[in-house]
């Protein structure tokens, strides 16, 4: 695991030198069947024991340095493989990626990743906000996020997000972008920390948070899939709605769109109506920046 | 998986492989930005690609041979995998050599 570890960490550093000096080598790595194979073997690497959910990509077997070595590798392959998908995207090669070795890899990794994020915010809910307050599993949850967001620019995996899209906004997205009740204390003891996380999220986006990650995978749903922008707006308007007259989850009959997702959001079930309302203006606030453009939104 | 972490150390060849790999790849990122040497170094780079994809595939291996046999043969299936890494260890020598 050290050895793999160490070669990610190796090879994004060669990457980014000699992506600003030696295009003979990143061109290397970009064509490297080799490459591309490690980073998607290494993200699979599971053991399957009791403590392992199957569909997921993290690693809970429940021995933790264990756990924390394969976590901290896998986060790192991630970053490694956004860097070579986001150059290959943002250079010539973009052309050629039907024909490269990174198409397989993304290809596969996608929709697991998907599932993965599934698995960690709906089945294994209860854990998540334990999970997200580890920093090796937030990196690598955060990364999962950010691969998502890079395949999004590209039209060979429209059809990926297409059919999923509100799934993944209400059961991912909005549940990523939840405050965390850590964060919740932080509003009443350091206000301005609170304030500068969630403008973080929505503007800057600097940080490599979970929060920040699902706010750039939400603007690139609603840049590139049709249809999130209108689903994402109309569903938090409704969830704000709903979270102002504290109704209970089961008087969401009168909400058109929340009431499909009534038995099964963990965002709708597992949340205060302060959550609801908070997370809905976040989100709102996210894609403030396309709503101008949209008068049926308006 | 205390048991799979105390049979690596004692197989001894997965950290001296480790160090090597450490050693050639500060090589690598120091001379990454000269594209004077593009060609040694996309050589050299391929050549450790090629060592730790041998090392993943031995790992996967491992790990699935650990689910297939509960650990039993644990120690055998290391003692097997011996030569392998002493293949593998030729490859990281011979990008040393260069």
């Amino acid at each position: 695991m050290r050895i793999l570890s160490t070669w990610t960490e190796n090879s994004l550093e060669v990457f980014t030198r000699g992506e600003k000096h030696n295009p003979g080598l990143v061109g290397y790595m970009v064509y490297s069947q080799q490459v591309a194979s490690i980073l998607a073997q290494s993200l699979l690497l599971t053991v399957p024991c009791a403590g392992q959910e199957p569909q997921s990509l993290l690693s809970t077997t429940g021995d933790a340095p264990f756990d924390e070595l394969l976590n901290s590798m896998k986060g790192k392959s991630l970053e490694l493989a956004d860097s070579l998908v986001d150059y290959i995207h943002s250079s010539p090669y973009s052309t050629k990626m039907n024909t490269l070795p990174m198409l397989a890899y993304c290809t596969n990794s996608g929709p697991r990743a998907l599932v993965s994020l599934a698995v960690v915010c709906v089945k294994e809910y209860d854990k998540l906000e334990e999970r997200i307050n580890d920093r090796e599993i937030c990196t690598f949850l955060a990364g999962l996020m950010r691969l998502l967001s890079t395949l999004l620019d590209d039209n060979n995996f429209y059809i990926m997000f297409s059919p999923n899209k509100q799934s993944i906004i209400v059961d991912i997205v909005l549940v990523m972008l939840r405050s965390s009740s850590k964060e919740i204390k932080s509003m009443s003891t350091d206000p301005e920390n609170f304030v500068n996380l969630a403008i973080d999220a929505c503007e800057k986006q600097e940080s490599e948070t979970c929060k920040t990650e699902a706010a750039k995978l939400l603007e690139a749903l609603c840049d590139h899939v049709d249809g999130c922008l209108s689903f994402t707006s109309i569903f938090c308007c409704e969830a704000i709605k709903y979270a102002c007259k504290k109704e209970p989850v089961t008087a969401l009959a009168g909400y058109p769109l929340l009431s499909q997702f009534s038995n099964r959001s963990m965002f709708l079930l597992r949340s205060s109506p302060e959550l609801i309302a908070e997370t809905s203006i976040l989100v709102m606030a996210d894609i403030s920046y396309l709503t101008p453009k949209r008068k049926d939104i308006l | 998986m205390p048991a799979l972490g105390n049979a690596i150390k004692q197989g001894e060849l997965l950290p001296s492989l480790g160090t090597m790999l450490i050693l050639i790849g500060n090589m690598l990122i120091a001379m990454a930005g000269r594209p004077e040497y593009s060609k040694p170094l996309v050589e050299l780079q391929s050549l450790i690609d090629l060592t730790v994809a041998n090392v993943l595939t031995q790992v996967s291996t491992i790990l699935k041979r650990i689910v297939e046999t509960k650990g039993e043969k644990l120690a055998a299936d290391l003692e097997d995998l011996k030569p392998k890494y002493a293949h593998v260890s030729s490859y990281m020598r011979i990008g040393c050599a260069y």
